[in-house]
Formats: structure tokens, sequence, C-alpha cells
């Protein structure tokens, strides 16, 4: 959304009476008035109305949003919270007092490592293949791996590709828009020579449409697809209860709901529902790097969802690294590219 | 405020939230009262609170008002901020309490049908959890969205569908309060009790001015099988009034039942880009088991056609059903600065009750006196009661750009109309509750002796005047009304 619509979208936000207050699973596990949609788009319009001061307050203020979307959902003006949110946090950094977070982010990234402090995990090329699969900055090898061995398997040819650093997405959550320009470019360089891109990461989408000049697709999207061909075929197994935990992004914004559970019941699941699921399911907490700029936040609205999908007394999936990470604990949680790959 | 009271206060209860910067306490600044808004939206920057303390236990409630009281701190339960009479408004000197972390829901209690839950709940996310289970509390406010139990507790809410599944004050079979003092009061749970007066009674509807609830449990019924709604169209409002009121002598039980004046009517269609007919739409949601919704259904589609109504068929009804929140979410197109109706909209809602038998007048003298001083008043009748229902006006004036004027006329209509529902026997609010913006006039409504009543029940238990100072029309401090 263009920068001035943004703030007139604030600005109309901030005569709304905080409709969409249940939808946010962060306002609802933290209890934190400061976490209601409505509070950030009365902190963008107090901010372009010199009301707040860049510092110290504006960054709290501009904390705790999980970038999930789900306010959305309800809306009827079709807010974009997490945009209005990266837009403050912008300004902020533009007036000389980015968030403490964003630094840290930019150091990381200069330093080769993920704006979350991970270090790149190994490359696997294939040789002339034409397909990349672009790893999140969030990855483990293991599911990356287990990605190009389920492609294959259905007769795709694809290199796992996991550019250092940041595609350019968390930088911007964070509101370094520089930084996030020159990891996009650098992600284009990556992606050159490819035509199709298959992103593992929900939240890399916008990153690589922009650098990439190929077609830009969910793994799950062409899982599905080669299901649907009977490319891809999971052999026998007992029937297993499986919780699957919709990733914001890839259920909220990509409406990629239905694929993961045709996946997994070819694979062998029976499926348990918890109680937020598909276009309103419930956030890790994950999002918009959450976990750096407002870690009790991210804990507490972790913490709500691990126990709706405990209440579901079944094997918890999913298929977002960062979820899967966040969520995890005591309780077991798989990303999904992994179990179909035990299945196959 | 000193700090060092603050401190103390943090010493007592390390795990509260206590938040002293104005930038961030900014968002506790006013409630939804739309006086509040339209100053806002004149430019007017409304002063945060001294602090906010966020609790996220009712100990730590406990201790806040038990160290409010040793230092004369007034204090403002705040739930979240949606109350449109100011009742969580800030007050100079006071803390406010923010309850939105007392966001546990407890055990179903599914043999009884009952739910505990605390007060810092959004409406939609119990009942989102209740749905889940099979179950439903019922309460469907068009604030359900964006409002917590707490709030609704507070001032005595009524949902949409309260003429089938009751007021909230209603499912309430047993409440927790800490009292000014500190101390905490649980009553017992049970469906009904001849145990002296109900002490619930004294903190529903209270607005904090009693205390601070902290927990309730609430009946809850199993998800209904079958919904249907429909629609009807009588000759005018008065018929429609006696369409509801026969519904509700004639054993029947609907979930829904609304009747639209004139206006309303009008706005229903002309807003669908529909013809709009002569008459007044009338809305009825059966709720429950398929033979019992179907022969409800039956029964009131013949009372309609005995006082000569219409039958429009499902399609008023599901479009109700389906836009039922519509008008709260689209209440910033209005109130914005260049809204739908340019800048400076006058806007407000008002809702009042009385009997069946006053009904008629009672709108008619009310709008009689509010038409004089905005462009617009239309109401719909909902919330029947078997002794009456409820009147739910809207109104609005467009000033272009004027926004001293917006205030003006703001004023003028409420005045208009507290002063002639007075006059003409209703009760000021039927589910919005006092806060400021009745508070001048409840006195009139409860008389001398009635609010005398209230004013000593208040002070024997806070003596100080400590608790929403100001709201309900209740002094702060001590002094004795004379």
């Amino acid at each position: 959304m263009p920068e001035r619509d943004q703030v007139q979208a604030a600005r109309h936000g901030s005569y709304c009476p905080k409709m969409c207050n249940f939808a946010c699973p962060v306002t609802v596990a933290t209890g934190r008035d400061d976490a209601m949609p409505w509070s950030f788009h009365r902190t963008l319009v107090d901010l372009v109305d010199g009301a707040l001061v860049p510092g110290r307050a504006a960054h709290q203020r501009l904390s705790a949003c999980s970038g999930c979307l789900a306010c959305q959902v309800p809306c009827e003006f079709d807010q974009d919270v997490p945009d209005q949110v990266r837009h403050g946090r912008t300004m902020l950094a533009e007036a000389g007092a980015p968030l403490p977070a964003a630094e840290d982010a930019v150091a990381a990234v200069a330093d080769g490592r993920s704006p979350f402090g991970h270090a790149p995990i190994p490359e696997v090329t294939d040789g002339g293949a034409g397909t990349a699969v672009l790893a999140g900055c969030r990855e483990e090898s293991e599911v990356s791996e287990a990605a190009v061995a389920l492609l294959r398997a259905g007769g795709v040819a694809a290199d796992l590709v996991a550019p250092p650093g940041c595609c350019g997405a968390a930088l911007d959550d964070l509101g370094a828009r520089e930084a996030g320009e020159q990891a996009r470019e650098r992600l284009g360089e990556t992606l050159e020579g490819y035509d199709r891109v298959l992103l593992l990461d929900p939240h890399c989408l916008p990153a690589a449409q922009e650098a990439s000049l190929g077609d830009v697709v969910h793994v799950i999207d062409e899982l599905v697809a080669l299901l649907e061909d009977g490319d891809l075929i999971f052999g026998a197994s007992d029937p297993e209860p499986i919780t699957y935990h919709d990733p914001c992004l890839l259920a909220r914004r990509d409406a990629v709901i239905d694929g993961p559970r045709r996946l997994l019941r070819a694979a062998g699941a029976t499926l348990t529902e918890p109680e937020h699921s598909g276009a309103t399911t419930a956030c890790s907490g994950g999002g918009l790097a959450l976990e750096l700029v407002d870690a009790a936040a991210a804990d507490a609205t972790a913490a709500r969802r691990r126990g709706e999908l405990e209440a579901a007394a079944a094997q918890t999936v999913t298929a977002c690294a960062g979820a899967q990470q966040i969520l995890a604990g005591e309780h077991l949680m798989t990303y999904l590219l992994e179990r179909l790959e035990e299945r196959r | 405020m000193q700090t060092s009271l603050l401190d103390e206060l943090s010493e007592r209860a390390p795990d509260a939230r206590i938040l002293t910067d104005p930038d961030v306490t900014a968002s506790h600044s006013h409630d939804w009262w739309p006086r509040l808004l339209m100053r806002r939206r004149a430019g007017w920057i409304p002063d945060p609170p001294e602090a906010v303390v966020v609790p996220a236990t009712r100990e730590e409630v406990a201790t806040t008002l038990e160290w409010a009281a040793k230092h004369g701190v007034a204090i403002v339960p705040f739930g979240a901020g949606t109350g449109v009479c100011g009742g969580a408004a800030p007050v100079a000197g006071a803390v406010t309490v923010d309850l939105k972390r007392l966001n546990a829901i407890g055990d179903l209690d599914e043999y009884s049908g009952i739910i505990d839950v605390e007060p810092g709940v959004f409406g939609q996310s119990l009942e989102d959890h209740l749905n889940h289970r099979g179950w439903t509390l019922g309460h469907f406010p068009s604030s359900i969205h964006c409002s917590t139990i707490g709030g609704f507790l507070a001032i005595r809410s009524a949902g949409q569908a309260s003429t089938g599944y009751g007021k909230l004050a209603d499912m309430v079979v047993g409440l927790e309060v800490v009292l000014p003092d500190g101390r905490v009061m649980r009553t017992r749970v049970t469906p009904s009790s001849a145990s002296g007066p109900d002490l619930a009674s004294l903190f529903l509807g209270s607005e904090g001015t009693t205390g601070i609830i902290t927990r309730a449990w609430l009946r809850v019924r199993p998800l209904p099988e079958a919904v249907l709604d429909h629609g009807y169209l009588v000759p005018d409002l008065g018929t429609g009034i006696g369409v509801l009121r026969d519904v509700m002598h004639g054993d029947l039980h609907p979930a829904v039942l609304r009747l639209y004046d004139e206006t309303d009517t009008a706005v229903v269609f002309g807003s669908q880009g529909l013809e709009v007919p002569a008459g007044c739409l009338v809305i009825v949601g059966c709720e429950g088991s398929e033979d019992v919704v179907r022969l409800t259904q039956e029964r009131v589609a013949g009372i309609v056609q005995s006082h000569g109504g219409e039958d429009l068929g499902a399609e008023p009804g599901r479009h109700w059903r389906e836009h039922r929140h519509s008008v709260s979410y689209r209440f910033a197109d209005y109130m914005k600065p260049g809204g739908d109706f340019g800048d400076a909209l006058t806007l407000d809602t008002i809702e009042v009750a009385t009997v069946w038998s006053n009904l008629l007048p009672l709108y008619t003298s009310m709008k009689t006196a509010m038409s004089d001083h905005v462009d617009l008043v239309l109401a719909h009748i909902s919330h029947c009661y078997p002794a009456g229902a409820s009147i739910y006006f809207t109104v609005g004036a467009i000033n272009d750009g004027d926004e001293d004027q917006a205030l003006e006329r703001y004023d003028a209509v409420w005045d208009a109309a507290m002063r002639s529902c007075l006059d003409a026997g209703g009760t000021i609010s039927h589910h919005h509750g006092v806060g400021l913006a009745r508070a001048p006039y409840l006195a009139a409504e409860l008389g001398e002796t009635g609010f005398d009543v209230l004013w000593r029940l208040r002070a024997a238990l806070d003596p100080d005047g400590r608790m929403n100072p100001g709201k309900l029309g209740l002094p702060g401090g001590t002094r004795a009304r004379t």
C-alpha cells in the first residue's frame, strides 16, 4: 500500500471501535492495550502528526504485533496493520531512532547470519535444475532436504538455495528498509537463472516475488500438484492422528489451507482441528520479528496457541519454520515436509 | 502522582505492569463515548491517566485496591475501553486499572451448563471457546468483537438475542469481586437463591463504583440445533408494537425480535439498494431444536398476519444476521474527519426501555424532543420482555465542519432525550450503562430517596468515594449528599 494510503487507513482505524480485538492473538494472549490493532493505528497517526516523539515509547507502542493478519479477517475496511507497523518502524529508523532489534538484525546480516542469528544451511545443487527451493532464514537443513527429496521423488529436479543473511522480509519487518532492499538485490542475484522458485518459508513470498524473474509458489502447492497428477505417492501406513497448525500468512494471506491437509491425509493422517484453524488460525507469535522486538509478547502468544494445540491431543505439524521453532517445547512439533518425507 | 507510591505498589505486586509514560498510557485516555471521540476529532488531546496498573491475577487486583485505599488513590477500572458512555474515561488524579490480563477461561461444567471466566476475556473469544465445545453463551451485543466480559457485566449489557437468552446479568450464577478495601467477596455458585438480597446485584451495573469484578460464573446453553430468521412488514410502528407484545405474551420465545420504525426501515432497505416499502420491518430469529423453531416461526407468522402484516420471507432475516455487526465496523466511516457525511458529524445511539403500554408514547415524545436538535432520528425496538421492550435510537446531524456546533447539538440532543424519557416514565438506559453520559440524570430516575440508597450503598463499601468517581453521578470524596 502506498505510504499516504497507510496513514489514511491508520487515521480511519483510529476512529474504529476496536472491532478486531477478539481476533488479535497477541492482544488475547497478553491482555496488552498496546497490542490492539487500534493502538497501532493511533501510534502511526501520532507519529505522523508529531504527537509521539520517536524514541523508547514509540518503540514500545510498535512492538506487540505478530504480523499475522488475523485482524484483517473480520475487518470491513481491509486494514493491513502489519504494514502500518512496518511503516511506523521505518519512520522511526528514518528519524534516527531505529528499533534496537533492527540494529542488531542489520549487524547479524552483515555478519552472514540471519536476523534471528541462524547460520546458513548447506545448499544442495542438482546441476542445471531450473527450479530453486528457497530456504528461509530460519530453516533447518533436515526440512530443506526433505523438501528436495519429496520434489525429486515427484520428478522435479530442484536446487536448494539457502542464501546467507535475509531475503529482506525480516529486515523490512523491523523497519530496516535500506538493508531490506540490499538483501533483495542479493537475493535477485542468487536466483538468477532459475525459472521457478519454490518457497519453504511463507514470510519470504513478497521478497522472492520482487527479487525473482520467474514464478514463485509455495512448495506445498507444488507438492499438491504432484499428488494430484499421481507423481507423488505415499506408502501405506497406519492411520495417525495429526493436528495441523496453519501458519498465519500461508493460510490468511495466501489461502493455502486445504493443500497441507490433503497431503497429510494422503500420507495416512487423520486430522483433528484445533480451536482456531484455517483462515482464523491462531498465531504462534513468530511473525513480524516479534520474538526479536518483544520476546515476552511472543512467548505469551506461543503459549496460548500451544495450549490450543495440546488440547487437540494429537501430534502437531506445521509448515513454517518460525512457527515450528517457537511452538516447540515439551510439545512435539514437526515440520510438515519432514513428516511427509517420513511417510513416503 | 508520587513515584514513591507507585514504587510501593510495584514492590507489593511485582508482577503487575505499572505504566506511567504518558506516551504509553495515551491509549487509556478515552473510551468509546462518542462525545470524547468528537472532542478528539476537533483537536482536543485527552489527558492520559496518571498511571495504568495492569494486574494479571485477582491477588494483584486486591493488592492494588488495598494500596489505593491506604493512600487515598482513586481507581478507574478499564476493560477494552469500548464503553459508549464514558464509564472508563480517566479521572484526574486517578489510577486506571486495566483488567485485560485477567483473561483466563476456566473449565466448562457441561453437566450444569456453567463456564467460569475472568473479566478481561473478549466476548467473541468466549463465544468461540464455547462454540468449539458445542455450547453458546447467547450474549451477542454488537460490541461482542471488541468488548470484555467484565465490561459487559459492569454495565448490565444486553445482546441482540437477549429476547431469548436474557441479558448477561441474567446469566450470572456466581460472582467474585474485589472490594474497594482489597477484600475479596465471592458469591456461592447457584442457579438461584433466597438467602437474603442478591449481593451480586450490588456489582452488576455498578460500573466499578462498588468494586472490581474478577471472575464470573455464567450459565451457558448447548448450541442451537436450528436457527431460523424471518422478516415481516407491518403497516406502522404501533401495529408492530402490538405484534411484539403478542409474541411475548403468546408463550413464544424467539431469540431475536426487532421492529424498525419507518425511518430505520427505509435505511435498512435503502442501504441494500432495495425499494423502500411503506411500513415497518420486523425481524424474528428463532433458535433451538428444529421442531420448536418451526413451531415458533409459524405461530409468530400467525400473529403478524392477524395484525395485517406481510410475510417478507427469510431474506430480511438472513441479511440482518449476516450484517448484524456491520454498523459497528462502519462507525469510523461516519465518525472520522472527512467521513461519509463530511467533517464534524454529530452521531450517537441512545437506548431506553419501558413497559408495552408506554412504548409508543415514549417513542413519540423522545423522537419529537430529539428532532429539534439533530437532522436524523431513527429507532428500532428490540430486547423484548413479557412486560415491555427497549427502544434504540440513533441520532445524527451534519455540521459541515463546525465542531463547536457538532458538540452543542450533541449535548442538546442528549439532554432532550434524557429529559423526555424521564418525563415519559422510561428508564434512561437499557444496556449501555450510565458512565458520564447519563450521570446528570440518574438521580432523577432513581428519585431522591432511591439515589440516596445508591449513594449509601456505595459509601458503605467505599466511604472515600475513590472507585470510579463521577460515574453514575456518584461524587468522589466523603461529602454527604444534601
